[in-house]
């Protein structure tokens, strides 16, 4: 018998907090891993246990993605359209979170608590009412902004993660560094962009594909702001999910979490390595 | 024949927190060319906030900055034509030894093989080979190293003065009093004027031609570094430079032949080579290689007890307790007392080298 | 936009000779002032229409849709929405405990790592792609009702799908991450010297986590189940999803009354309800960790 310890590291106390530590993460990764499996079914339902497994549904996939008669439920389109929202909200969120987070970093000014705040909004506000209002806004201007008012609405919520990321790597750079760059002749922008950049890229760059994943998984607002012409993937699963829900929709799925998986993999290599390198 | 100041720096104050902290107050001082000027302070005296004036990363309350000539003020940094060696080096982690050098040429514009012939003449010159060096990361130097690449990085662009904010405080002593000599070589050889900011004034010494001794922001002695540790004007300065004994003058007993004799607090009669006015509360100081210990009495000295000795770097040093309650330090290159603490021990002050301080 | 770009003082330094040409502060905000300004428009917008007429609501006058709120039905549904964020606030926080145990005691970084992106995936993968999987373990022919069939041959015994339960179920997976990072946290700061002292003088296990761990680490853990709360109070894909028609929440209750019923000023009303309250949730959370912070000085 083991005896138990102060440090609750060994006995039965532990093989309990492992056991139960098993099974909630089997619990939580449960719906992921009925993705992947469904989607390889012979079958042509949800069916689980599947009844063989095969690749019949990524084919299927395959050719409503690439196929001549690529119209099949605009998989091919609305793949694209997310693709270019995702890559578009990640553009903007450092566009404008890169200087934002500099001016937070390095500036001391009055009102700066309440700047913070008003940077971690976007994290509590209630998806669907900045969903709602925007689609008010946009019919209330009568103006067609095509693939931008989801852009600018999938920027609203990146924003605090791309900051996040960039003002905890811009945090880590001695300031220092900037003094020295001045005096061998360095102007304010030149120190920007030999030493600032380069040495926040990092958790730029992080931020950057965190707020790409985002952009690409949301569904909220997306859901009130698409259109017949902008019509993101979530919308497209959503639709599908409604009608036909067949293992095509799987397939497309576990595509979007490998996706998912390595984006959170080059994330944690990204921020591993400059850990390390610290 | 009178050179140009390199730097003039007229009435100089900055205060912080709205006027209540006085970091620099109303400050004078002149660089000339060639020179290097240490300016030695404990810290949080002003020190750095001037280097940071001068170099433009500051901006002053009040007062003038001007370099060869010309006042500076409003001008930013990288229009200043001034290097500075950080204290912490501030070595661009993100390039290597090449590109850390190569920095400012090429924020100046150069050509790219001039920039490629600076670089391997300055790496030279600090002596790291340029074929073992450039290339390397900043990561995989040593501290000496990198003290190199910092002082090459900031030669290489010929500023009109270079200040160095105690580059060598993370070093250990041998190799600070190493770079100390390297640098003040490689300084007259190129004969760059600079501006050495420090609180060790053993390193300061060595390679000043002139020192600012400064605390609360505010000038208290100037001059060669000799003059000061000879002649301090102030029990401050002379604590600063080294170990003092201090003792307070209860009254002036005798003044002839241009000469005191003077008797302190605890009733000693110590003759010095002053006969001027000496204010009431006023210090005879001396240090202690300027007294002589002996183990019988060789008439006219203090006796007193020792209270400990030590040995260090080739010196016998001793504290004597005296009558009275004074205790002095005494320094000597022989062994003058075989005795341990406890005994007895005569003292006699050189009196030629004892001063008189009003503060 | 102004409300954030008064406060803003010039540069930090006053002196006009200042040497250092920063940019101003005014222009490196300004992108991102005008995304979070936006915002704040979105939320006058909802507060402005949830004041109007019916049909008017950018030039009617009312308070006839906070009215509407009192009615039984919309009072219901804010109070299940509000109880079943509760419900999976007080589940999930359980669930985590463990779990954070497990992260900070785990002497494996191996096992750790594993762990925590094991933790993340659910935060980051696809909301829609994880209620997919759920229809399929929950659903009438799905992996739960098969499993229980086959062990009982009853056919077809329960669904979980389309009510309760289910959106319960979806709510505390998703949300699993938000309570466990801040209690892992908690427990990390926890001193082990402390937990030995107390076995020490005499406590058992039981006593070492009612008198030690706990008290220590409750605001970590509380910090996290205001989170959840407060995630969930707005949730919207999952009920949307696993709830079908039968299970609504304030969030869908808006979209419809926005949407087909076109109700606009009841829409915004609900909407500013869960504004304030998501506001609130922060408001606490805060509370809590100040508090936190000044106990341990």
């Amino acid at each position: 018998m083991s005896m138990p310890t102060a440090t609750g590291r060994f006995g039965i106390e532990w093989q309990l907090v492992n056991g139960i530590t098993c099974m909630l993460l089997a619990l939580m990764l449960a719906p992921i891993c009925m993705v992947l499996v469904i989607s390889f079914t012979s079958g042509e339902t949800l069916q689980f246990p599947p009844p063989a497994l095969s690749l019949r549904w990524y084919q299927e996939v395959w050719t409503m993605l690439v196929g001549p008669d690529a119209g099949i439920g605009r998989l091919r389109e609305s793949l694209l359209v997310s693709l270019e929202i995702a890559a578009l909200t990640s553009l903007v969120c450092v566009l404008a979170g890169v200087p934002a987070s500099y001016a937070l970093v390095r500036y001391r000014f009055a009102g700066k608590t309440l700047i913070e705040e008003l940077i971690g909004l976007p994290v509590i506000f209630p998806a669907v009412v900045l969903g709602i209002a925007l689609l008010v806004l946009v019919s209330a201007s009568g103006l067609d902004f095509g693939i931008f008012q989801i852009v600018v609405a999938h920027s609203i919520i990146g924003l605090p993660f791309l900051m996040r990321n960039c003002m905890a790597a811009m945090r880590g750079i001695d300031p220092m560094l900037e003094e020295a760059a001045m005096t061998l002749g360095a102007s304010a922008p030149k120190v920007f962009r030999e030493i600032v950049l380069p040495l926040a890229s990092g958790g730029i760059a992080s931020g950057a594909i965190l707020v790409f994943i985002l952009s690409f998984n949301e569904f909220t607002l997306s859901y009130f702001l698409y259109s017949v012409d902008v019509f993101p993937l979530s919308i497209w699963l959503f639709q599908q999910a409604n009608t036909s829900f067949s293992p095509a929709v799987f397939a497309v799925s576990s595509l979007i979490v490998v996706v998912n998986v390595a984006a959170v993999l080059v994330v944690d290599a990204v921020i591993g390595s400059r850990g390390s390198a610290a | 024949m009178e050179q140009n100041p390199v730097l003039e720096i007229r009435n100089l104050s900055r205060t912080f927190a709205h006027g209540a902290v006085r970091a620099v107050d109303h400050i004078d001082l002149d660089v000339l060319p060639g020179e290097i000027m240490s300016i030695l302070g404990p810290s949080g005296c002003g020190k750095t906030t001037i280097m940071r004036i001068i170099a433009g990363l500051d901006s002053p309350t009040s007062g003038e900055v001007r370099i060869l000539g010309k006042d500076v003020a409003g001008k930013p940094p990288h229009k200043r034509n001034v290097g500075l060696v950080f204290q912490s080096l501030a070595i661009f982690p993100h390039m290597s030894v090449k590109q850390n050098v190569a920095f400012g040429l090429r924020m100046k514009g150069l050509a790219s093989n001039l920039i490629e012939t600076k670089v391997a003449k300055a790496l030279e010159l600090v002596q790291l080979s340029p074929e073992r060096f450039a290339g390397r990361r900043p990561s995989e130097l040593s501290g000496g190293q990198l003290q190199r690449v910092a002082l090459a990085r900031t030669l290489v662009t010929e500023p009109a003065l270079v200040l160095f904010d105690e580059p060598m405080a993370a070093l250990d002593r041998r190799l600070r009093d190493y770079m100390a000599v390297e640098l003040r070589a490689i300084q007259k050889q190129l004969g760059i004027a600079a501006v050495y900011v420090t609180h060790d004034q053993e390193t300061a010494s060595m390679m000043s031609d002139r020192v600012i001794i400064m605390s609360a922001g505010k000038i208290l002695q100037a001059g060669t570094p000799e003059e000061i540790y000879e002649a301090p004007n102030s029990r401050f300065v002379s604590d600063f430079l080294g170990d003092t004994n201090t003792l307070r003058i209860a009254r002036v007993l005798d003044q002839a032949d241009g000469t005191s004799l003077v008797q302190t607090d605890a009733g000693l009669a110590i003759r010095v080579a002053n006969c001027s006015d000496i204010a009431e509360g006023a210090f005879v100081i001396f240090r202690p290689e300027q007294t002589i210990v002996h183990s019988a009495d060789p008439g006219g000295a203090f006796e007193g007890r020792v209270v400990s000795s030590q040995f260090r770097s080739g010196l016998h040093r001793w504290q004597i307790a005296l009558p009275g309650g004074n205790t002095l330090i005494a320094q000597s290159t022989e062994n003058r007392l075989a005795s341990s603490a406890g005994e007895t021990a005569w003292v006699t002050i050189d009196s030629g080298k004892a001063r008189i301080v009003s503060q | 936009m102004t409300a954030i770009e008064n406060p803003v003082a010039p540069l930090p330094s006053k002196e006009k000779n200042a040497p250092i040409r920063k940019p101003p502060i005014r222009l490196l905000l300004l992108p991102a002032g005008t995304l979070i300004g936006l915002l704040l428009v979105c939320a006058l917008v909802v507060l402005r229409m949830s004041v109007g007429e019916r049909n008017a609501e950018w030039t009617g006058w009312s308070l006839r849709a906070y009215m509407q709120l009192a009615s039984s039905r919309n009072l219901g549904i804010i109070i299940d929405t509000i109880w079943m964020a509760l419900l999976s606030a007080l589940i999930t926080t359980l669930v985590a405990f463990p779990i954070a145990l497990f992260l900070t005691r785990t002497t494996s970084p191996i096992a750790r790592r594993l762990v925590l992106i094991a933790i993340l995936l659910p935060m980051i993968i696809s909301l829609l792609v994880q209620s997919f999987g759920w229809m399929a373990i929950l659903g009438p022919n799905g992996l739960l009702n098969q499993a229980i069939s086959a062990a009982t041959g009853i056919e077809r015994p329960f669904s979980l799908l389309f009510n309760r339960a289910g959106v319960m179920l979806g709510l505390v997976q998703t949300s699993i991450p938000l309570a466990v990072l801040p209690a892992a946290a908690a427990l990390r700061s926890i001193p082990l010297s402390l937990e030995e002292a107390a076995n020490v003088l005499g406590a058992n296990r039981i006593r070492t986590y009612r008198h030690i761990i706990l008290p220590l680490a409750w605001p970590g853990m509380a910090a996290g189940a205001i989170l959840v709360f407060g995630f969930n109070t707005g949730a919207f894909v999952v009920p949307l999803l696993l709830g079908g028609l039968k299970v609504t929440t304030i969030a869908v209750v808006i979209r419809d009354q926005m949407g087909s019923l076109s109700n606009w000023p009841l829409g915004a009303a609900l909407s500013v309800l869960l504004i304030l309250l998501a506001l609130a949730v922060q408001s606490l959370n805060r509370l809590i960790v100040r508090t936190n912070v000044e106990i341990k000085g």
